[in-house]
Order: structure tokens, then C-alpha cells, then sequence
């Protein structure tokens, strides 16, 4: 607080400064505003012309603009709200005027202007030429989108987030688009001005439709120090806003399942179900409105468009054979199918060929199967986009907009491997809320801007079929459908006859009576309630205040101080249906059941739990791992259909920021700023008070404070030609990660599972629909084995500090012709520090920290607060911790390089054609992808499993999943105009770019799948070159009273590629997870086989993996070798297939 | 190169009793105070080991290089049946990878096996010359893989490509014992790393050998080295690491040497090699001698029964050569008369105790001494470094 403080003070004696030096002034451009300036001099002596008047004029500006050039010659024009405009110079008799001038957010669009003042006499001139489209004041790289090119350009998507792939650098990572190399996670989205990322991750918090937005605004990289908390890009959306003139629109979209190419098949090996998703319609349809409510003084605009989606998933069931033999050698190996006979292959010949094996086809690996039966369940969702604003002028100076958005969405999702009942149904309903105020002073001297918003997202998770919401979610492993269809009635009677396994080898009802016709080794089928049930609510309260300022000191300053606030809560539901979730692994013949518990706090301690917790069936766990600590436990509320608990996570967000441009000279600029951020994380509210059980301290209120964030920022542009077709540049900033708040609510929220693990034989009798003992009769029951899962807490290093990334820029853009420019920038960003959790005592205790940092000064620091402490349990403790504490050394830093060179081609929009093209040749190098862990999907940003254990680090360094070499990216559109007859556009979308890094990834004996590189990364290459095109075509007619209709056709992938999206990178899974010895239980001797844990071979090759060993399910490393999943390097999800969407728009 | 050597030696604690601990015989590691192994904690720091456990229990010898090993050179992979003269087990072509395995493994009948088994790197080939239960010479048996998920169910290590080499004794006397391994027992696993406090701790590090040795009696294996030698690790210059030198032990790597700066990452496979390839002989440790305990007496034990089964004697930690038993010698009374009345026999499997018992009974009130004199072996054929005596009186 005392940073900001101090920045702020000094921001205020600039201020004064400036009003000394110089009364004159300018104003920024903003977050949803941008400017138009240059120079005016005289076409013959070449001198700037003092006291021209300039005025701006466009249909996106409610009251036209005025300035006049100073003594140099100079003008600036502000606040512009994205559009096309008028420029006219007026000086003496001459009136010179620019048209089509374009205003993107946050630019400053150079108008430079030469007047003939020999040509007095009242004559208008109107220039021909068009004004630069390079803004030679910015170092920021990105894209700006307008209606145009959201109208024109086939974007697979209807609202913005599917748009922001078209910035150089850009790419969709599965979970949204990530820039210049970082995860799509650490990116800040605005809307009007309002932060709306979500906060429990950081995903897109308000996907607005794109029908409603005027412009879009994507920054990947080079921006100044008004913008922080983002270590990813800034995504700006400006929506439309009403005018003196109503206007507006009426529109329909439709994407019907008869324009869908089939989903291309992924099948997965020994399991009975496979299911793939096809689109079945996806329509929306909708109108916005925008006019006076009092001219020249109130504006409103709303639109309003719901959308509706259903997806049909096709549930193919299938069942191994035991009849198959290749008969025809010479044949060679063609394409296999699953399910029907395979050339070269036999058909079934059961006297022959029967031999109590399943059938293998020989060319994949995989088992042969009949296809049993298909069915279709069908997903559907609906969305209502609101969105409503109001703008108010008390006078020129001083403007206002209040803007409220709802999404309310709803979904239902039928159970796929399972009964269809055991689905979810989601609601949520996003609003935004956000007023904004900005004021002119002082002969429109200064200028303030402030901002006020609101933004809230609930969300409910609730049962498919309320009758299940009451009961545990069972998860079946290791068994066979040809017992759970028919026992749990939810497969076709084809299905249940053809899994029919009658044990009678002379059976006429099994087709094959010597194997287990539909096992389901590889696939779980679920049974009973919904398990996680959601009830969530996150909310940020942000206020934003800026003041701008402009003068004369060696050159021209505009300043800009600022400072925001945000508070961000989360409200999530820790509920399970039926209060437990049970893991039945009929196979092995083991029992997992999992609740939510609350530790009380250390024996003997008595602290104040959350009262949904209670104690009737407390017991004490066994936490001989934890080392000296005990503690009472208490269940979250196990009775059936209980509402659980809440936790309650809260991050104060605090920035200050002063920056400055400064214009040396008309074509020179250097722009500089520092900014300061500060995060407060809070532990929950009901933890807040009690006993650390770590530390035995009462926690707090904060539960990791992380300031001093200086983010310096510098840039220096140069125009060559000094007419703003031109600029050469360079950028150098340090960028803070905003922490999400999910970190709120797994590792300050107290959450713990206890987890008891029984034998089967000790769960009652075998239930005819399972196979084996229902999970469901194991409560109450003595077990063999209790875990804790995060009873230890974590702890946070003392020293830690915030993550940050530094990022350099140099580039050039150039307007080779009127308007076509041309720019090759290379950017360089990588990691100076990371968060994520360590345990450097073999998993039993966490540390929050920074990985690799932790310095002999600060073993001394701790060592004193240790040689302070008279307790000697304390002191016990605290040396304990300090031991931990310097295990975070020999962590790696977490690292990501990227380096890229881009290429880009613009071509505004002028003379029918627009094309926006550009190829990055990049590389995402290091051991930390960020804040999405994509190798084993998990979502947890700075508490993943990366850096959790010293060995999950071997071979991590390599090509991140997010490197993708070669990325070309071409846009483009072409108006023909027929006249009277109307007019047909064109437009294309083509993206090619290299394939994701293939990595060999292993069982890990504590953390289960895919957290062991047992290769280094990207070892085995990357997938294939990837490439789509997508094509629009749309014919608009004029109609009277100024009315357009359009009706337009998109198609996408038209040459239905649907290429490889990610493979499987499982090599060793664990066929028997976390199987443990007990009574009755031999995991070695399981049916899957033995469990496939291993290690990391560090620095190996694909050869080195025949000898790796496997590691047992208690981490001893044993002499047998891992075995391999015959589904490793396959396909596992694709690009969408081929698909048409029609659509048709009035706009009036 | 050879990084360190993993092991279990015998130590005299500080209350005088003998107890075990695991040490790392050869190199270090930064954390080496802290080693334990399969139970046996250690706090110590490494050092050579003068009385390496004879008897190998688990983990085995855990040799761990700086860098990989081409492991087709030290395991075999089974077979669906026996393919050559030593049986079921195949050696695996150099450059074959995973996928080529499972080309030989997942499909169970011949005709599919043809199809995608061949070539150069087809493994499990039937090498008879009158076939392999009818499968012609030259074509696919398939890899055994039960489970059938392509990847072969066991491996064991390659007859001769390890081994130790001990000594016994010195000059003209010195037995020199070429130590096999226990092919089934003993294995190679490239992964694993140097940085504890990984999960798995110092028996993690890899890559490594870890090595049984293997005294064959009779019908039966036992995983003991030969006392009282002087042993060093014995590899084929067939193993070779990915580079194609031979592993070697750095000479200033024994006791407390360590491994070179560089080397401090996780990618361990980039260590330089410092030692003459081949070169192995800066490693050596000693073993435990030969050690006696009785069964049923002590020595200078007064009032002994004179019933039939008098006594035994065990061989804590090591089977005997009983080509030797004849060599014990019993005495009767002071004089030390030799008394040849004494039935004397190797018991149980482990050929590890002998029985003494006279069936007419031993005179009452009568010291007998019995001597293994330096004749007397071990499996392995090496003599008790001096001879040992035995005496008691029996009762009235």
C-alpha cells in the first residue's frame, strides 16, 4: 500500500508539473476509446501551421470533435469510440477533408496533413489518400476485429472468444485462446471497460455474441502499464452503442445436423462403450436496437438473442470375439474398422478359430469387436444473451454509460457410460454491470475516467433426475457389461445379449462362451447419483480511476495515472451426492469411498468447525504418514441428499500505475510507465481463527500476501517517414500473474477428503447388478486403510514472491501502399519466477512456493524467527519446516521461453477486399506450460502436480504443448457489388500450423496417471502438420428506407479434415490404481495385470522404454516391466468436422 | 560411468551389536546421510565396504550409471515357447523400439504373427534348426504377453553380461571366483534419477543394475557372494551405454568422491565420463567372512547332553561346500585324540547347517573339539581364512 501510495503522489506532482510547463493538452486514448492525431504543415515551406481547426465527424461519435494544432503543428483528437471517420483541417479559406479514416480501441490513428494555403478562396479539397492505419505511438502487437470483418470472416463461433484466434501468436489450447505462447488462463478480458475474466480460473467470464460487439481489441503482447494482471494478452470488447439515429438489426443463425459431417470414430481398446459426439442443431437467433431517448443527450441500445444447441452422442456397445484369424496374408494390411470383420481376416468361425483368447487385430493392436448396438443421447443447451446500455451526455466534457449484461444458460448432459439418468443438469447465469464516467476539465485539460463494475457468475450442477440427487455416485472399474447392462437396466436388450457370459463353454446364448464377451478394463461405468454437485458464486467488485494529462517538456507528454481496486469471492459448494462418492473396482475386488471431511484441529485443541460438518461419526485417522501430528476429523454431513458446505474464497486486488508518452519529436516516441500490483489471498472465512495444522498457529485473515510487484514498462517507437506510414520499435515490461481464485478454495479452503478403502468381502454380499459388493454397504463398516488426501495443509515458503514474465519486443511495420502494411516484429517472454506447490518430504507436506528459490539468507531469516521461539514444540515445528523449506532448492525454476517471428499483411478494407494474413515461426520452450498442466488436463493454476514431486520434473524440459512452430493464418473477404442487384461477399478463414509435441507419460505410484515423463518431452516428435479452411458466402441487398438484408452460408473445414487435436500420451497406465494389499486383495495378481508405475528415464529414447520397470502400488521399484496401452499415440480428440451454418440479417 | 553403488553391509553399532545398514559402497550423493534401504536405515556417509552382506536380500546390489545403457545387451525377453538351445528367452535387435515388441506380441495365432512380425527387428524368431513345436526356423513364436497390451510380460538378464569377480585370500593361495548372477532376479532399469528426497528415496536412482549374485545348489539359486573376498563388478564389453563406450568406475569416485558439478541437473544422461572405458576396478568392496554360530551349545559349554543329536552348526551367512564337510575334524578329550564316532551331515537346501550326532553317545564328563580347519569352504569354493575350533563337555 505504501508503493501505490507513493506511486500515486508522484503521479500528482506530474500533474502539477505539467500545469506549469503547459496549459495545452490531449487526451488518451482508453480501454474503449481510441484517438486520431498528426501533424499539419504547409505543402510548400514545409513549416507546421499553428491554429488549424480540426474536426472530427462519424456516425460511432454522438457530437463531432474539435481541436487546434499547437505551435508545431500537432493535433490530438481523443476519446473516439471505434468507428469510421470525417477529419476536416480548417484553416483560413481552406478546408481540406480525410474520409474514411478508421478508429480501432486503444490506437492512435496518425492523420497528417499538408495544406496549400495558395488555395484560399473557400474551396473544399478532399484528399484521396488514405490515412495510415500504423499507430505510431503503441508498442502493443495484436489484432483489431471490427464489425466487418465479424460479419465477413467464417468464425466458428457466435461469440468473441472465437474470434480472438485470429491475432498473430494466437492459438485455441482446448480450453480457450492462448497468446504468444502462454495458456489461455492468463489472459484479462474487458468488456465496455468491466474486467469479466472468469475468476475461479481465469477463463472467458462473459462470452458476449458477437452481434452486439462494434470492436475487438486483442493484445498479445507490448503493453504499456495500464494494463496488467495478465501474463497471457488483453482482450478488449467495445459493444455497440445507440446514436442520435435508430438502428438495428434482426438476425438468425442455424447449423443444422444435415450439414455436419459425421465425427470421425476414436475408438478406445478393451471397453464395451464407445461414444462420439455430433452436432444436431445449433440455432440462435435474436435483434439489437439503438437510438436517441434524448437527442444529443440520452442513448440506449439492447439486444437480446437466445441460442439453442443439441448434440446427439452415438453410444456404440460392442463386444470382443473369440473367433477371428487372419486368412489371408497376402492381402496386406488395409484401413481396420472396429466392429465389422477386417479383410484378412476371417469371419467368425467358431469351430476353428475359438481358442479362449480375445481376437487382436493384429495391424492395431486393439481387440476386434462386433458392434452390439448403437444409441443416441442427446445433450441440449440454452443461452439468452442480454445486453442492455445506456449512455448519457451531460455536455461534451462530460459523458456516462451504465451497461448490464445476462447470460443465463442451461444444459442438460445425459450419462454416457452408464445409465442415460446419470447425467447433470447445469443453469448459470452470468451479469455484468458496469458504469463508467469520464470527464473533461480545465478547457479540456485533463480528463477522468473512472469505472465502476460488477461482475457475477453462479452456477448449478444439479442431478439429471432429482430421484438420483440423493445418492452416491459409484464408479464400477475392472468389471464387465454383460453384468452391469442388465443390472442396472440400462443397456439394450442387442447389448445384454450379446455380453451375455453364461460360463457354459457349450452355450448357445454366448456367442463367446471362453472369453468375457464386453469387458470394461480401460473404461469406468457409473451408477447411482451425480457425485459433485455445484452450487458456486463468483464475484468481482472492481472500481478503476484515471487521470490523463498532457504537456509540453522536450517534446510532448501525455500522462496517464491511475489506480484500481478489485475485490474477487468465490462461493463454492463442496457437495456429493448422497455425501460420498465410491470407487468399486469389481476386478481387483477393492472398495474406495470418498467424503469431505473438516479437521477439527489437533487432539485436544478445540476449535469452531464449519457446522455443516459434524462429528457422530468422527473417527480418528490414521496420519502416521503426517509425521507428529494427530487430529479429529469430522464428516461433512453423510446424509443422503445433504447440502453440504460452502467455502468462501476472497482476493483483494490492488494496482497503481503511472506512464507516460512522450513525443521527443513528431515521429519519435518513447513511452515508459511503472506499475505496481498487489494480491491479497484470504484463507476461508470459517477457517479464518482456527489452528493451522501445520504450523499450530491460529490462522489469519490473508493467507498469502504477495506485493512489491513492480512492473516496469518501456517502449520507443521511431516513423521513419514521419507521416505515420512507418514505425520501428522496441518494448521491454515485466507482467504479473493475477492468481484465480480456485487456489482460494483448494489450498486456503481447508479442503480434505477421507478416504476409507475396504475389501470387497467386507462390504457385504456380491449384488447380482455389480458383480461383486455394492460400494454402497461399506458405510459404517470397519476398514483396513484410511487416507487423508490434504489433511497436511500447505504451507507457504516465507520468502515467496509473485510470478511474473518478462517479455522484449522489436518490430517494424510499414505502409507499402495505401492501405496495405506490412510488419515483422520477433518477441521474446519468458518466466523470472513461478508459484506452484513442492513437497520436498515425499508428498506428506506441501509448500506453496517459488520452485528453486530458497537461499542460504533465507535459512538465516528463518533460523532467527526459530532461535526466537521459547516453545520447543514450537520450535519442533518451525525447524521442521525450515528442513522443507530448503528442500525448495533443488526444485527446478519453472521455465518457458517463447520466441517468435511473425509476419504480417494487412489489408483494410478499401476497394472490396480485405485480407489480413500473417506466419509466426515461433518456439514455447521450458518445464511449466503455465497455468493449465496440459499433459495430464489438470486445472489448477500454481497448486498443479508439476512441481509437486522432484521426480515428476525429470524430462519435463522440452517443446511445451503449446509449441507449434509454423502457424499460418489468412482472413480475407471480397465484395462484389452488383448494384442495384446487390452485392455477394466472399470470405475465407485458412489456418495451418504444426502439430502438438508427442510425449510418453507414465503412472506415478501416489498421483495415478500421466504425471511421469518417462521420455523427455516432445521426444517421439509432434503430430501431423495441421490445416483448415472455412469459407463465407453472403449476398446483401438494399432494400427502402434504409433497410439491408443479408442472407449468408458459412462452411467450415470444408474439406472435412478433422485432424489430430491431441493423441493419447498414456504409454504405462495404471491397470490397477492404487491397488493396495489387504485382506482378500493381491494387486500383483489382479486380472488387469500388474500396475504400470514407473519412473522417468532421463535423457532416453523410445528404444530405452522395452527395459523400464515398473514401480509397485507402494513406490518399490520391481524387476517387471511396464507394460504399454495399446491406444498410446493415437488419436483422442479431432477438429470438428465439415459443417454449414446458414444465417440472415435485416439491418436497418 | 559408474555413479554409485548401492549396498548392504554388516557394522558393529555403538552398544557392540552387529547389525546392517545400507551404505553406498562406491560414489555418494549429496544426501547420503540419509540413505535407508528396504528397512535398513543407515546415517552414514559413504565409504568402502570391507563386510558386504554375503547373503544379497532385497534390493539386491544397486549399481547406478551416469548415463543409459543399451539394454539389449543386458536383458532378454520371453518367449510364447522356447525358441533356442537356452530356451524361452530372446535377445532383442539393436534399434528395435516398443512398437517393434508389440508387432511380435499382441497377436496370438501364427498366421497374424507372419503378417507383422518380420523383418529386422522381429524378435522371438524361432532360431531351431528342426523348428520350434511347429513353427519353421526363422519364423515368429510371438513375445509372451499374456495380458496382450504389446509389451512383453518378463525379461531376464543375459547369461554372462554381469557379473562380479571376487578374490579370495592373496599370492599363491588367492581363490579367484567368477560370480554369475541370478538372471531372473537381477534386472536393468534405465529410468530413476539422482535427486532424492524423490518418493522411492536412494533405491530410485537410476539408471541402475540392480544384481542378485547367484550360488547354483543343486536344483536351487542362492543369492550370496563368496565370503571373505574381495569382489568388483564384472560386466561383458558387449555392455556398452548409448554411446558404445564400456561403463567405467572413476578411481577418486570410491568413498567420497562424487559426481562432477555438471552433472547436479535431472538430466543426469549428459554426465561426462571420466574414466577409461572398460576400466571397472575402481570399485572393489570386501565381504563378510565366513560366519559359524551354534545350534543347541556354546562354545566351552560345560554338562553338554550326550544324547544322539548333539549339536549343529549354522553358516549365518552362507551355503558350504560340502565337498568339504569331510574335512572337519573331532577330538576327544584333552589330548586331543581324534574321535571319528560323530556322524556329521549338511542339512536343508540352503546347505548351510551342519548336524553332528553320534548315535551311541559321547562319553560322560568328556571335552570334544571340533575343528574346521582351512579346508573347509564355502559354496564358492573359498577356504576359512584360518581354521576355527569348537569345544564343550558333555555331562555326567
Amino acid at each position: 500500500m505504501k508503493a501505490r501510495n507513493l506511486l500515486i503522489a508522484a503521479a500528482l506532482v506530474i500533474f502539477g508539473l505539467a500545469h506549469v510547463v503547459s496549459p495545452r493538452l490531449a487526451f488518451a486514448q482508453n480501454s474503449t476509446s481510441g484517438a486520431i492525431q498528426g501533424v499539419v504543415t504547409d505543402a510548400k515551406t514545409k513549416e507546421a501551421i499553428f491554429g488549424v481547426t480540426v474536426t472530427v465527424t462519424s456516425p460511432a461519435l454522438k457530437q463531432a470533435q474539435n481541436v487546434l494544432t499547437d505551435e508545431n503543428g500537432f493535433y490530438k483528437v481523443t476519446d473516439l469510440p471505434p468507428g469510421v471517420y470525417l477529419v476536416t483541417f480548417f484553416y483560413a479559406d481552406v478546408q481540406v477533408v480525410q474520409s474514411d479514416v478508421h478508429v480501432g480501441v486503444n490506437k492512435a490513428t496518425p492523420v497528417y496533413q499538408t495544406i496549400d494555403q495558395t488555395k484560399a478562396g473557400g474551396e473544399t479539397i478532399r484528399i484521396e489518400s488514405k490515412a495510415p492505419t500504423i499507430d505510431p505511438t503503441s508498442t502493443t502487437q495484436g489484432i483489431t476485429l471490427d464489425t466487418n470483418y465479424i460479419k465477413n470472416i467464417p468464425v466458428p463461433g457466435r461469440t468473441f472468444d472465437a474470434l480472438l484466434g485470429a491475432a498473430a501468436g494466437s492459438q485455441n489450447d482446448g480450453y480457450g485462446v492462448s497468446f504468444s505462447g502462454s495458456t489461455s488462463l492468463e489472459n484479462q478480458y474487458y468488456v465496455d471497460g468491466v474486467n469479466t475474466t472468469g475468476l475461479t480460473y481465469g477463463t472467458v467470464g462473459s462470452p458476449v455474441i458477437n452481434d452486439f460487439i462494434q470492436e475487438i481489441e486483442v493484445i498479445t503482447g507490448g503493453y504499456g502499464a495500464e494494463y496488467g494482471r495478465a501474463t497471457g494478452g488483453i482482450v478488449q470488447v467495445v459493444t455497440k452503442t445507440g446514436s442520435n439515429e435508430v438502428k438495428g438489426s434482426v438476425f438468425g443463425y442455424y447449423q443444422p445436423g444435415f450439414l455436419t459431417a459425421a465425427t470421425k470414430y476414436s475408438p478406445v481398446n478393451a471397453t464395451s462403450i464407445d461414444a462420439t459426439s455430433n452436432i444436431n442443431y445449433d440455432a440462435s437467433f435474436g435483434f439489437d436496437l439503438g437510438g436517441p431517448i434524448i437527442k444529443d443527450k440520452l442513448w440506449y441500445y439492447v439486444g437480446f438473442a437466445p441460442a439453442y444447441t443439441q448434440y446427439d452422442y452415438t453410444r456404440i456397445t460392442k463386444s470382443q470375439t473369440d473367433c477371428r484369424k487372419a486368412i489371408d496374408p497376402t492381402m496386406g494390411i488395409a484401413q481396420g474398422t472396429q466392429g465389422v470383420v477386417i479383410p484378412g481376416l476371417s469371419d467368425c468361425n467358431p469351430q476353428m478359430y475359438r481358442d479362449g483368447v480375445p481376437d487382436v487385430d493384429p495391424r492395431t493392436g486393439f481387440y476386434i469387436t462386433d458392434q452390439l448396438d448403437s444409441e443416441i443421447r442427446s445433450a441440449n443447451s440454452h443461452t439468452y444473451n442480454l445486453l442492455t446500455k445506456i449512455n448519457y451526455a451531460a455536455t461534451p466534457e462530460h459523458q456516462g454509460q451504465i451497461t448490464f449484461s445476462a447470460l443465463p444458460t442451461g444444459a442438460t448432459s445425459p450419462g454416457l457410460f452408464g445409465p442415460a439418468n446419470v447425467g447433470y443438469n447445469n443453469s448459470e447465469l452470468v451479469t455484468d454491470l458496469g458504469g463508467k464516467w469520464t470527464s473533461k476539465f480545465n478547457d479540456n485539460k485533463t480528463e477522468i475516467e473512472a469505472v465502476v463494475s460488477w461482475h457475477r457468475d453462479h452456477a448449478d450442477v444439479t442431478a439429471l433426475d432429482p430421484t438420483l440427487e440423493q445418492q452416491p455416485l459409484q464408479q464400477l472399474v475392472d468389471g464387465s457389461l454383460g453384468v452391469w447392462g442388465p443390472g442396472f437396466n440400462a443397456e439394450s436388450a442387442k447389448t445384454n445379449a450379446g455380453c451375455l457370459d453364461d460360463q457354459n463353454p457349450a452355450s448357445t446364448k454366448d456367442k463367446y462362451p471362453l472369453i468375457t464377451n464386453c469387458p470394461m478394463d480401460t473404461r469406468s461405468y457409473f451408477v447411482g447419483g451425480p457425485g459433485g454437485i455445484v452450487d458456486d458464486t463468483e464475484q468481482r467488485f472492481a472500481a478503476r480511476l484515471s487521470v490523463t494529462e498532457r504537456f509540453k517538456l522536450a517534446g510532448s507528454h501525455e500522462v496517464k495515472a491511475g489506480i484500481d481496486v478489485e475485490e474477487n469471492t468465490t462461493d463454492h459448494a463442496r457437495l456429493i451426492s448422497g455425501g460420498e462418492t465410491i470407487t468399486n473396482y469389481v476386478g481387483p475386488g477393492q472398495i474406495y469411498v470418498d467424503r469431505y471431511v473438516q479437521l477439527a484441529g489437533q487432539q485436544g485443541v478445540v476449535d469452531n468447525p464449519d457446522p455443516a460438518f459434524f462429528n457422530s461419526q468422527c473417527v480418528t485417522p490414521d496420519l502416521s504418514g503426517t509425521k507428529t501430528l494427530q487430529f479429529y476429523c469430522a464428516y461433512l454431513s453423510g446424509v443422503p441428499g445433504s447440502r453440504g458446505t460452502q467455502v468462501q474464497g476472497e482476493t483483494i486486488n490492488e494496482a497503481a500505475y503511472l506512464r507516460d508518452s512522450w513525443q521527443i519529436r513528431p515521429n519519435l516516441t518513447l513511452n515508459y510507465g511503472i506499475r505496481y500490483e498487489a494480491q491479497a489471498l484470504k484463507y476461508a472465512k470459517f477457517l479464518q481463527g482456527t489452528t493451522d495444522p501445520l504450523t499450530m498457529q491460529k490462522l489469519g485473515t490473508d493467507a498469502m500476501d504477495l506485493n512489491n510487484n513492480w512492473a516496469p514498462r518501456i517502449g520507443l517507437l521511431w516513423d521513419p517517414t514521419k507521416e505515420g506510414r512507418s514505425k520501428i520499435y522496441g518494448h521491454w515490461g515485466r507482467f504479473y500473474e493475477s492468481i484465480p481464485l480456485d487456489i482460494n478454495d483448494r489450498s486456503f479452503g481447508g479442503e480434505v477428503l477421507y478416504e476409507n478403502v475396504y475389501a470387497s468381502s467386507q462390504c457385504g454380499a456380491s449384488d447380482p447388478r455389480i458383480g461383486g459388493p455394492n460400494g454402497t454397504g461399506c458405510m459404517g463398516l470397519g476398514n483396513y486403510e484410511n487416507h487423508l488426501i490434504g489433511a497436511s495443509g500447505e504451507l507457504i515458503a516465507p520468502n515467496i514472491q509473485a510470478e511474473y514474465m518478462d517479455e522484449y519486443i522489436a518490430g517494424t511495420e510499414y505502409e507499402i501502399l495505401d492501405d496495405l502494411k506490412i510488419g515483422v516484429s520477433f518477441q521474446h517472454r519468458d518466466f523470472g519466477r513461478i508459484i506452484e506447490d513442492v513437497s520436498t518430504d515425499g508428498a506428506n507436506t506441501y509448500i506453496i512456493a517459488n520452485p528453486g528459490e530458497w537461499s542460504e539468507s533465507d535459512t538465516e531469516a528463518f533460523q532467527k524467527k526459530i532461535d526466537a521461539t521459547s516453545d520447543p514444540t514450537q520450535k519442533m515445528i518451525l525447524q521442521n519446516q525450515l528442513k522443507q523449506f530448503q528442500g525448495i532448492a533443488i526444485f527446478d525454476h519453472g521455465s518457458r521461453d517463447y520466441n517468435a517471428l511473425q509476419f504480417t499483411l494487412t489489408r483494410r478494407f478499401s476497394k472490396k477486399l480485405y485480407v489480413q494474413a500473417s506466419y509466426t515461426y515461433s518456439r514455447t520452450e521450458g518445464n511449466y506450460p503455465g497455468s493449465i498442466s496440459y499433459d495430464n488436463g489438470q486445472i489448477d493454476p500454481n497448486i498443479s502436480s508439476q512441481f509437486d514431486l522432484i521426480e515428476l520434473l525429470a524430462n519435463r524440459i522440452g517443446p511445451l504443448p503449446q509449441d507449434r512452430p509454423h502457424y499460418i493464418k489468412l482472413d480475407g473477404y471480397y465484395t462484389f457489388d452488383f448494384k442495384k442487384a446487390g452485392a455477394l461477399t466472399v470470405g475465407v478463414r485458412f489456418r495451418a500450423l504444426s502439430g502438438v509435441p508427442e510425449n510418453v507419460l507414465a503412472a506415478h505410484y501416489l498421483y495415478g496417471p500421466d504425471e511421469s515423463f518417462l521420455l523427455p518431452r516432445g521426444e517421439l516428435g509432434r503430430t501431423d502438420f495441421d490445416h483448415g479452411l472455412d469459407v463465407h458466402m453472403g449476398y446483401g441487398k438494399d432494400l427502402d428506407r434504409g433497410m439491408n438484408l443479408e442472407l449468408f452460408f458459412d462452411l467450415f473445414n470444408i474439406y472435412d479434415r478433422q485432424g489430430t487435436f491431441s493423441i493419447d500420451q498414456t504409454y504405462a497406465p495404471p491397470v490397477s490404481l492404487n491397488c493396495i494389499p489387504g485382506p482378500g486383495v493381491n494387486c500383483t495378481g489382479s486380472p488387469a495385470g500388474n500396475p504400470q508405475n514407473a519412473n522417468p528415464v532421463s535423457g532416453g529414447t523410445y528404444d530405452d522404454l522395452i527395459w523400464v520397470k515398473s514401480i509397485n502400488a507402494q513406490g518399490v521399484e520391481t524387476s517387471t516391466p511396464i507394460g504399454r496401452n495399446p491406444n498410446f499415440g493415437n488419436t483422442v480428440s479431432r477438429y470438428a468436422p465439415a459443417y454449414g451454418r446458414i444465417g440472415v440479417r435485416l439491418t436497418f | 560411468m559408474v555413479e554409485q553403488v548401492l549396498m548392504k553391509e554388516t557394522f558393529t553399532d555403538s552398544m557392540g551389536a552387529v547389525n546392517q545398514r545400507c551404505v553406498f559402497g562406491f560414489g555418494t550423493h549429496p544426501e547420503a546421510d540419509e540413505i535407508t534401504c528396504n528397512g535398513a536405515s543407515g546415517s552414514t556417509v559413504a565409504h568402502h565396504v570391507d563386510s558386504a552382506l554375503v547373503l544379497v536380500d532385497a534390493p539386491g546390489i544397486r549399481v547406478i550409471f551416469g548415463s543409459l545403457l543399451i539394454g539389449n545387451y543386458l536383458e532378454e525377453i520371453e518367449c510364447r515357447q522356447p525358441v533356442g538351445p537356452d530356451g524361452a528367452f530372446d535377445k532383442v535387435p539393436l534399434g528395435s523400439t516398443p512398437d517393434d515388441i508389440a508387432k511380435c506380441a499382441v497377436p496370438m495365432d501364427t498366421d497374424a504373427l507372419a503378417l507383422t512380425c518380420k523383418g529386422p527387428h522381429a524378435v522371438c524368431l524361432c532360431q531351431l534348426p528342426g523348428g520350434c513345436n511347429g513353427i519353421a526356423e526363422g519364423l515368429p513364436v510371438g513375445v509372451e504377453d499374456a495380458n496382450q497390451d504389446g509389451a512383453a510380460d518378463t525379461h531376464q538378464m543375459i547369461k554372462g553380461a554381469v557379473g562380479f569377480k571376487c578374490t579370495a585370500g592373496s599370492g599363491a593361495t588367492a581363490t579367484n571366483v567368477n560370480v554369475a548372477i541370478d538372471q531372473a532376479q537381477s534386472y536393468y532399469d534405465p529410468s530413476g534419477f539422482q535427486q532424492p528426497p524423490a518418493t522411492g528415496g536412494f533405491e530410485a536412482m537410476g539408471p541402475a543394475l540392480v544384481l542378485y549374485p547367484a550360488l547354483v545348489l543343486g536344483n536351487s539359486t542362492v543369492a550370496a557372494l563368496p565370503s571373505g573376498s574381495t569382489c568388483g563388478l564384472a560386466l561383458d564389453p558387449d555392455v556398452v551405454g548409448k554411446n558404445f563406450a564400456e561403463p567405467c568406475t572413476p578411481v577418486d569416485s570410491d568413498g567420497n568422491g562424487g559426481r562432477p558439478p555438471e552433472c547436479d541437473d535431472l538430466n543426469i544422461d549428459q554426465c561426462p565420463q571420466s574414466c577409461t572405458p572398460g576400466d571397472l576396478s575402481g570399485f572393489s568392496f570386501g565381504t563378510e567372512p565366513m560366519l559359524l554360530s551354534l545350534q543347541g551349545i556354546t562354545n566351552g559349554q560345560m554338562g553338554v547332553s550326550r544324547t544322539a543329536d548333539i549339536f549343529a552348526v549354522t553358516f549365518d551367512n552362507i551355503p558350504v561346500n560340502p565337498n568339504t564337510i569331510g574335512t572337519i575334524q573331532i577330538f576327544e578329550g584333552v589330548a586331543m585324540t581324534p574321535y571319528n564316532m560323530f556322524t556329521v551331515s549338511l542339512t536343508g537346501a540352503s546347505q548351510m547347517d551342519i548336524h553332528f550326532t553320534n548315535p551311541t553317545g559321547l562319553a560322560a564328563n568328556t571335552q570334544y573339539t571340533v575343528t574346521f580347519p582351512t579346508g573347509f569352504q564355502d559354496g564358492y569354493g573359498v577356504p576359512l581364512p584360518q581354521a576355527q575350533s569348537i569345544t564343550f563337555t558333555t555331562g555326567s
